[in-house]
């Protein structure tokens, strides 16, 4: 069966502030989706609609052709992991403890943990290669760990799809594309949907299949990068001046930033 | 905890005066079943008349409308409230107190029985320990403290105390009957009655002074007895004017204070210095041409034998000349 | 730094604080103003358990001695112990779900809701005992339920409540209710030092109807608490975080709120407000064993109930016979060890 997320005709206030109109999208499976655009566009308000944190309307989310409103959250749970943008922990849990809770929808009523939720917490761990931090303190690793250590909490939910809201931002070079890499990996092997908000335009040219541009809480265009990252839409949605050239190694567009307008 | 410590400073000031129950809920004295409680006592009293010891086995009501029942004539008791214990000794039955409260300063020879408590926190396991034949508590406490006493099984006379001079009379009567001093509690009454009447009969027809009297002062707060007390009808009976007798509740204001500038100014001894040097209070006539007197105040709040004593203390004052006996 | 013992070091630990409870329970039947043998104690106490009774003769053990075990001494360490429980559970609950150290079950003007009807109780003279329980406890629980109704309607937007709105709306509703409590003691300044004490807690009279019916609150909301522990470390590292794992926060937050309540309001207003308990406990706890609630809980529940009969203990003991408000015990002797805990923690994290 087909794990796909679809989005149809979205609208989302804040208040009387209209922040996403009419959106119109769809993540398959397989794929690693960008959501671009430039602050306060809208990215991590669809993200958050999508992962069902903050409420949709109903009929605008589907996954797997299901209605998202007419799903309880522990169904949500099950078919889609989110990673916040940030994460700040004020108890002194372990990393294991951390990863652990990502098996929270899979454990029923009020029993504990199996042996099963323990393998699958070690592999996510060594997935997004944390396993030699498993048992320090969460208030003990730094921000670029505990980024990884999110992620491997996603990866231990064990859903079809993950949504990720700047996962790589806080990251250096080296972790940066170490994440990004896994994230494609696990998409294009295990055929898992994977929708992530990203700055780095270059970085979301390089791992993203799709990209989808937003302005003003509205879909500019989405397709695969050669598509969408030209001269042109950059300019129009992220008012810079800019220089697309190919990347000689990854046949990707390569952007160069010039000025602002 | 500074608020609470001020606080406690005040009820130190107090203490004295609520503890020695001039202070119960007025709804008790009208009450129905207390009135019942005075005529009931009555006529015991004269039952007891014809016979000259009590008869133990003995039944009594007591002011809560309790009956206690006395298997014997009490040898262990325990008093919890200084004017109780002031009477016990009055009645000569000091030696069967076993205990009192931290505030049982009088007679000194009661300060040998042991302490159970002061007048808000009792410890029931003392008193347990004691092992009274009976308990005489001024209903002042929680009710909760008060039920407490009665669940453990212990014998209370509870002796609540009303807002008027002669209900000392009844709690001495009640008291004397209790453990067998029915005489002496007598004696007590007639020799109280006889002072009262003297000095009621020296202060008619003389010019009634205006009398304030000093409970708390300062950035306390100002408190006096109000109209409702039975200090405040004791200074009427001594030939003085209480010019906080037209209020009730305790409080009264500086300003009052000063604009009713009362000739004369009572005040407990411990009081008097500090009372003079505070700002606000120099100003008054009464404190400019000396007319501020220090009382012990036991004799004036606790309803005990002395009270009659207090009265004369305070028309001597008032009138500055003394009753010869 | 411990960052949690896991396994069957908690388990051993938690046997030993068992027993623990159990000897300082022993311990403060044993102590008090009434001097009464051990032997005549474990011989009252052993009397009293239905079908070992008859075998064990109470004879030449004066009455009173009785009346004191098993009326006084006795009832007191259960209430202590039953109190310290609810309240350290509360707390540990509470920091956990508003993700912040200084909650405690006062946080939402639970207690001063219960102090501000109580205070009415006292200030009206109210006499009428239901179900055993004197009117002052009853208006207390009263009180402590209509308080919390008004926080949480204050602080809900639809089915939302804000942990920040709550905690603003419980502090100002706890001065409002302190304020009132400060006029009604002005107006009848008479029953100003019961008030106070009331508010300071104590467990002098303490007796079998309260234990009765503190039990049912107790068993039933830390029952609660306790299966909703695993919920509540998801919780406790953010509510966003919980919601994408699948656990209904609203819904939580509401029934742990009830239970949270619920026990404090029964804590309250059989023994007045006793403070700290339910603040200092949970972190002790949380320093030695680690945040997870379904390990911390229970460590907190026998610390609590533990922490507090020592407490009383001593209220009863120090000064005899005057008693000193377990309130202050509390503090005065929680503080400095806690201080130095945190001193120690400090020390080993740099």
């Amino acid at each position: 069966m087909e794990r796909s997320v679809k989005v149809e005709d979205l609208s989302f206030s804040y208040g009387n502030r209209e922040v996403l109109k009419n959106i119109c999208a769809s993540f398959k499976p397989g794929m690693v989706c960008g959501l671009l655009g430039p602050n306060g566009s809208g990215k991590t308000t669809l993200l958050k609609n999508i992962a069902s944190i903050l409420k949709p309307e109903k009929n605008a989310v589907y996954i797997n052709c299901r209605d998202i409103t007419k799903m309880t959250p522990p169904e949500i749970a099950k078919e889609m992991a989110l990673v916040p943008q940030s994460t700040n922990i004020d108890f002194d849990f372990t990393v294991e403890d951390i990863v652990m809770m990502g098996r929270t929808p899979h454990i029923k009523g009020f029993s504990n943990e199996t042996n099963e939720d323990r393998e699958i917490v070690q592999w996510a761990l060594e997935t997004a290669r944390v396993n030699h931090l498993k048992g320090r303190s969460i208030k003990s690793i730094s921000g670029g760990e505990l980024q990884r250590v999110v992620i491997a909490r996603a990866l231990a939910q064990k859903t079809r799809i993950i949504l990720l809201d700047e996962p790589v931002s806080q990251l250096d070079i080296h972790h940066q594309l170490s994440i990004m890499e896994t994230i494609t990996r696990l998409s294009h092997e295990q055929k898992l949907t994977i929708v992530t908000v990203l700055h780095d335009l270059n970085l979301a040219a390089e791992y993203c299949d799709i990209i989808y541009l937003l302005k003003d809480g509205c879909i500019v265009c989405g397709g695969p990068p050669k598509e969408v990252l030209t001269y042109d839409k950059i300019e129009n949605v992220y008012d810079i001046v800019c220089l697309v050239y190919e990347n000689p190694v990854s046949k990707k567009p390569h952007i160069i930033p010039v000025s602002s307008k | 905890m500074k608020k609470g410590l001020i606080l406690m400073l005040i009820l130190f000031a107090l203490s004295f005066v609520a503890g020695c129950g001039s202070t119960n809920a007025p709804q008790d004295i009208n009450s129905p079943e207390h009135t019942g409680v005075i005529k009931d006592n009555n006529q015991q009293k004269d039952a007891s008349k014809s016979e000259e010891t009590a008869a133990y086995p003995l039944e009594v009501t007591d002011f809560r409308g309790n009956s206690v029942k006395l298997a014997k004539e009490p040898q262990r008791v325990i008093s919890l409230s200084p004017n109780i214990t002031e009477i016990i000794y009055a009645l000569g039955k000091g030696d069967t107190l076993v205990g009192r409260t931290a505030f049982c300063d009088y007679p000194e020879d009661a300060e040998d029985a042991i302490v159970v408590g002061d007048f808000i926190e009792w410890n029931f396991e003392t008193i347990l320990s004691l092992e009274p034949d009976v308990v005489f508590a001024s209903s002042l406490n929680t009710e909760e403290n008060e039920n407490k006493l009665m669940e453990l099984g212990i014998n209370t006379v509870f002796l609540t105390q009303i807002e008027s001079f002669e209900s000392t009379y009844e709690i001495i009567d009640l008291v004397g009957k209790v453990l067998n001093a029915q005489d002496r509690a007598d004696e007590i009454i007639n020799e109280m009655k006889k002072t009262v009447s003297e000095v009621q009969k020296a202060a008619e027809g003389k010019e009634k002074p205006s009398v304030y009297y000093v409970v708390g002062y300062g950035e306390y707060g100002d408190y006096t007895a109000t109209g409702e007390t039975f200090i405040s009808s004791m200074i009427g009976m001594a030939g003085g004017n209480n010019i906080a007798a037209d209020i009730t509740g305790w409080v009264y204001s500086l300003e009052k204070l000063i604009e009713k500038d009362p000739d004369i100014i009572i005040c407990p001894e411990y009081a008097k210095e500090a009372f003079l040097q505070t700002n606000g209070y120099k100003e008054l006539t009464a404190v400019k041409e000396g007319r501020i007197y220090a009382i012990d105040e036991n004799l004036i709040v606790r309803q005990g034998p002395r009270l009659a004593e207090g009265l004369r203390a305070l028309y001597e004052i008032f009138h500055s000349e003394s009753i010869s006996d | 730094m411990f960052s949690g013992l896991k396994g069957k070091l908690s388990g051993v630990l938690i046997i030993a604080l068992i027993v623990l409870l159990i000897f300082i329970s022993a311990a403060s039947l044993f102590l008090g103003t009434a001097n009464i043998g051990y032997v005549d104690v474990f011989r009252i106490l052993l009397h009293h358990i239905p079908g070992l009774g008859d075998q064990i003769s109470i004879d030449g053990i004066p009455d009173s001695a009785v009346t004191i075990i098993m009326k006084l001494r006795l009832t007191r360490v259960i209430l202590a112990l039953l109190v310290g429980a609810g309240l350290s559970a509360v707390g540990s609950t509470m920091q956990c779900l508003f993700r912040n150290p200084m909650a405690e079950p006062g946080l939402l003007g639970i207690s001063s809701g219960a102090g501000l009807g109580a205070t009415i109780a006292i200030f009206l003279g109210l006499n009428t005992t239901v179900f055993g329980m004197g009117a002052t406890a009853i208006s207390a629980f009263i009180g402590a339920i209509i308080t919390i109704l008004i926080v949480y309607n204050i602080s809900r937007t639809g089915p939302k409540i804000s942990p920040t709105v709550l905690i603003l709306a419980g502090t100002a509703i706890s001065f409002m209710n302190s304020a009132i409590i400060q006029l009604l003691m002005i107006f009848r300044r008479d029953r100003m030092d019961y008030i106070m004490l009331w508010t300071m807690g104590s467990f002098t009279t303490s007796g079998w109807n309260k234990i009765l019916i503190l039990i049912p609150f107790l068993v039933a909301g830390l029952s609660i608490l306790l299966l909703y522990a695993r919920q509540l470390n998801v919780i406790s590292t953010g509510e966003e975080t919980a919601q994408s794992l699948g656990i209904e926060v609203e819904k939580v937050k509401r029934i742990l709120l009830a239970v949270c309540s619920l026990i404090t309001a029964a804590c309250v207003s059989t023994s007045g407000i006793i403070g700290f308990v339910g603040l200092i406990i949970p972190h002790v706890f949380r320093l030695i064993v680690g945040p997870d609630q379904r390990i911390l809980l229970p460590y907190s529940i026998i610390g609590g109930a533990a922490f507090l009969v020592i407490c009383d203990t001593l209220a009863r003991v120090i000064a005899s016979p005057a008693e000193i408000p377990v309130g202050a015990i509390t503090a005065v002797f929680g503080s400095p060890f806690f201080i130095a805990l945190l001193i120690r923690s400090k020390r080993s994290v740099m």
